[in-house]
């Protein structure tokens, strides 16, 4: 007697989808070769299965959309908040510890200058870079002056320094030997301390020179190796004082 | 070491969930036929998932139960749009247009089309046994109904699938094509 007509449509979707055990499965696969019909059924379940596998293999993606905005706890938004304002606080006054006495420190004006021939001994070695980037005579003038008295209190006490001036742009009218007022005055200063150098921009002779003009430099005067920035910088990093004419 | 082991476990756990994406991706759009929808309902399973991870005892189940939210925020949709039953035009169109008929002459579009006809039941436990290959007791659990009902909505299923696509004369046209092309 064939046991196949007793399979419910059930078992049969349950052989199709491998659910039974292997004594069950293997009841199944007799009825399904001695009966043609059930085989047809058990074809077209399989069918049915492989189309629906089929229909979705490939599916319509969604426009991209922005990433979802989390939704957090006011808790921890707060928390959040919190450390971000003390790591913020942290790295501003860290920042603060370590760059701007590095290079702030070293900014002056004259008035440092000044204030630095009053006290030469306590001061120790100091390494001074005047920048010059302006024809205005009366301030070179000033800066010549207090770079003088400066060197020869520094002289005087025995303290080493050194002094560079170091000038760009317009100020560079004020070394070239055709229209420097200050021509005598410059290598009287480079020939009598040798711990003063003055040095014009290469950079802009050469932009003077494109002009047309004659960039010859009065006597003492040397060209920087690079721009005078970045002679400035170099000094800066070398932990000379920077002083801004 | 606990509490390095759950925040590990729950990395874990997050990744997994991620990389079921396009399956949940898959099943979704097979219930609702809709890019835009199945992605938001992925999505907000998915968060419910990560927020509600810590309820789940056995990581192995991860699967089966992101099947189960994602079939819970499915209903939810269903019960909260209830009252706006969407009219599907194609259902009811006989003198369908030359390029209604062509797109219906579409192998996938049919079987989608035939899927979406379903009852929900019926088409949840198809897909989900069809596409997921989830055991029938997975079905069961998934969408918390007993065994028998997963075998009789998927008898129910697939009869209606017959009828609709294997003794429609535009299938059997189609199916034809298939042939030849093979």
């Amino acid at each position: 007697m064939n046991n196949y007509e007793h399979l419910s449509d059930e078992q049969l979707n349950a052989f199709i989808d491998d659910q039974l055990d292997s004594e069950e499965r293997n009841r199944v696969f007799l009825s399904l070769q001695q009966d043609k019909e059930l085989s047809q059924r058990a074809c077209e379940l399989r069918k049915l299965k492989d189309l629906v596998r089929h229909a979705y293999d490939e599916l319509p993606q969604p426009e991209p959309r922005h990433p979802p905005r989390r939704r957090t706890s006011p808790y921890f938004q707060g928390v959040a908040a919190g450390l971000l304002l003390i790591v913020g606080s942290v790295a501003g006054w860290m920042g603060h510890l370590y760059t701007t006495p590095a290079v702030t420190s070293n900014f002056h004006n004259l008035t440092k200058l000044q204030a630095l021939q009053l006290d030469p001994v306590s001061h120790g070695q100091k390494n001074i870079i005047l920048h010059l980037n302006s024809n205005d005579a009366f301030k070179v003038a000033t800066a010549l002056d207090e770079t003088e008295q400066l060197l020869r209190r520094y002289r005087n006490t025995g303290t080493p320094v050194k002094v560079e001036i170091v000038a760009n742009g317009d100020a560079l009218s004020l070394l070239r030997s055709d229209s420097s007022p200050f021509s005598e005055r410059a290598q009287e200063l480079v020939g009598n301390y040798d711990n003063l150098s003055i040095l014009a921009c290469v950079n802009t002779l050469k932009l003077l020179e494109l002009q047309g003009i004659d960039t010859t430099l009065i006597p003492g005067v040397r060209k920087t190796n690079r721009s005078a920035l970045e002679q400035v910088v170099n000094r800066l990093q070398d932990g000379w004082m920077y002083i801004k004419v | 070491m606990g509490i390095v082991n759950l925040i590990c476990r729950g990395n874990e756990l997050k990744t997994r969930m991620e990389a079921c994406r396009p399956r949940l991706y898959r099943v979704a759009y097979s219930w609702c036929q809709d890019p835009h929808l199945a992605d938001d309902l992925v999505q907000e399973s998915l968060s419910k998932a990560i927020k509600a991870v810590a309820k789940l005892r056995n990581p192995d189940t991860l699967e089966s139960w992101l099947f189960t939210i994602l079939s819970n925020t499915w209903r939810s949709h269903l019960r909260a749009k209830r009252d706006l039953v969407e009219f599907h035009e194609e259902k009811y169109v006989d003198d369908a247009s030359p390029e209604q008929v062509n797109q219906r002459l579409e192998t996938v579009r049919t079987v989608q089309q035939a899927i979406s006809e379903l009852a929900v039941g019926q088409r949840q436990v198809v897909t989900l046994v069809d596409l997921e290959g989830f055991s029938y007791a997975d079905v069961a659990s998934i969408l918390d109904i007993p065994i028998g009902t997963v075998m009789s909505r998927l008898c129910r299923a697939r009869q209606a699938l017959k009828e609709r696509l294997l003794n429609s004369p535009i299938v059997d046209k189609e199916h034809r094509t298939l042939v030849r092309i093979k």
